[in-house]
């Protein structure tokens, strides 16, 4: 119960931190994955079920404030954490560099999937915007050794931590 | 219990595959489900009752719409209205000036205040018109003038009196303002054979008005009401402009002769 209400409060701090980026960054047009970031984050604490179900949940939560496709970002994030599940194994995402590669990376990837995802669904590509698109992803990438530091530092507490055996999420 | 653990561990990795599989699906379910109206009206809900500055601009924004809604309704209005007055004018009839009722005074109904004066060529006397449902009809009579505003006496006041004569006859009488119940036609002959919906026009006989103006229809003739001792008729006559729902004035100069008896 513990563990929960510890990812429900990192899941309630990351929209707090996605509602401030959008405030910050809505007037450039860039877009930060503050969301995804946490997702990342989350997935070095919990469990492959932990980790889609945090994913699924941001997804659903920036459906919910986007005005189309609902439910398209829960599955661009569903997506995305099937992949980061797959090649987090054989990277150290505790290090700076591989947090912003992969961060950015992703970040594209999401953007170039909700895109083909939207072209599927209601007939017409959804893009973001160029500078959303490189200069978003990139910032994502660049803020993430602070998103991650700030997480685990204030954020994530020793129930997920250190309980990494099972990594169930109740 | 070693191997029971492992068993177990197997299992959670074997459900633990299927996982990506069901997100997707609830993912697309949720996507060719038709929700995005109701997502939208529950996001509206949502903003509306956490962002108090929203709600405050909300109620502001239904004032100003409700302001803005009853002033295009007057324009609406006015603007038929004027689409009538221009049919009057442009036939060339009567010549004059339009002018809007600034001010009614609330102790007295008979009578409202214009916003032109001599500057816009209005003089003392001069005869009012307006138009009330496509028609057009004597509205009363200018009694005081500056240079700017004039009052107008309504017909339906009681001081109110213009020469009269009925339609296709050549019998002439008086109108007089009374109040609420409309106008009098007074000093119609006993004998005089008037039916319900005559029509009332001004009389140049009496020097205040030009002829032709409609005044209104007889709706009661008087027949069989007279009393032993009257000699004339009394016909109640239904105005054809109704004094209390003037909204513009066609102000027509006044007649020469009448000019000439004031100078006098």
């Amino acid at each position: 119960m513990m563990r929960f209400l510890n990812v429900f409060f990192v899941f309630i701090a990351a929209t707090i931190l996605n509602w401030l980026s959008i405030e910050l960054f809505s007037a450039l047009e860039i877009n930060i994955g503050i969301m995804l970031a946490f997702s990342l984050i989350m997935c070095g604490f919990l469990g492959e079920a932990g980790c889609y179900g945090f994913a699924f949940m941001s997804g659903l939560f920036l459906d919910f404030f986007s005005d189309v496709l609902f439910g398209g970002y829960a599955l661009v994030f569903t997506l995305i954490m099937f992949i980061f599940y797959r090649i987090k194994d054989k990277i150290d995402f505790k290090d700076i560099g591989p947090q912003v590669v992969i961060t950015a990376g992703l970040n594209f990837l999401c953007i170039v999937l909700y895109g083909i995802c939207g072209l599927l669904f209601t007939g017409q590509f959804l893009w973001q915007g160029l500078k959303s698109f490189i200069a978003g992803s990139l910032l994502t990438g660049l803020f993430m050794p602070f998103i991650y530091m700030f997480a685990t530092k204030y954020l994530i507490f020793n129930v997920l931590k250190n309980n990494n055996e099972s990594k169930k999420l109740f | 219990m070693e191997k029971k653990k492992k068993n177990l561990i197997s299992q959670d990795k074997k459900y633990s595959k299927l996982l990506p599989c069901i997100f997707i699906i609830i993912s697309l379910i949720l996507i060719l489900l038709p929700l995005q109206m109701p997502i939208n009206s529950l996001r509206m809900l949502l903003s509306y009752i956490f962002i108090p500055q929203l709600r405050a601009a909300h109620s502001i924004t239904i004032a100003l719409l409700k302001i803005e809604n009853s002033r295009l309704e007057s324009l609406e209005n006015e603007n038929k209205r004027l689409s009538d007055a221009l049919k009057l004018t442009s036939a060339g009839k009567w010549q004059g000036v339009w002018a809007k009722v600034a001010y009614r005074e609330p102790s007295r109904q008979g009578s409202v205040i214009i916003d032109k004066g001599t500057n816009d060529g209005v003089e003392l006397r001069s005869p009012a018109l307006a138009i009330q449902e496509g028609t057009a009809g004597l509205a009363g009579n200018v009694i005081e003038v500056t240079a700017n505003t004039a009052k107008v006496l309504l017909l339906n006041d009681e001081d109110f009196s213009a020469a009269a004569r009925m339609e296709n006859l050549s019998l002439e009488g008086l109108v007089n303002g009374n109040g609420a119940k409309g106008i009098d036609l007074k000093y119609i002959p006993l004998e005089s054979k008037i039916q319900q919906g005559d029509k009332i026009y001004t009389s140049s006989s009496g020097a205040l008005f030009p002829d032709g103006i409609l005044i209104g229809e007889i709706v009661n003739t008087g027949y069989g009401a007279e009393k032993s001792f009257d000699t004339y008729l009394k016909p109640q006559v239904k105005p054809v402009i109704d004094g209390g729902s003037i909204k513009e004035l066609f102000i027509m100069p006044a007649l020469k002769q009448t000019i000439k008896e004031q100078e006098k």
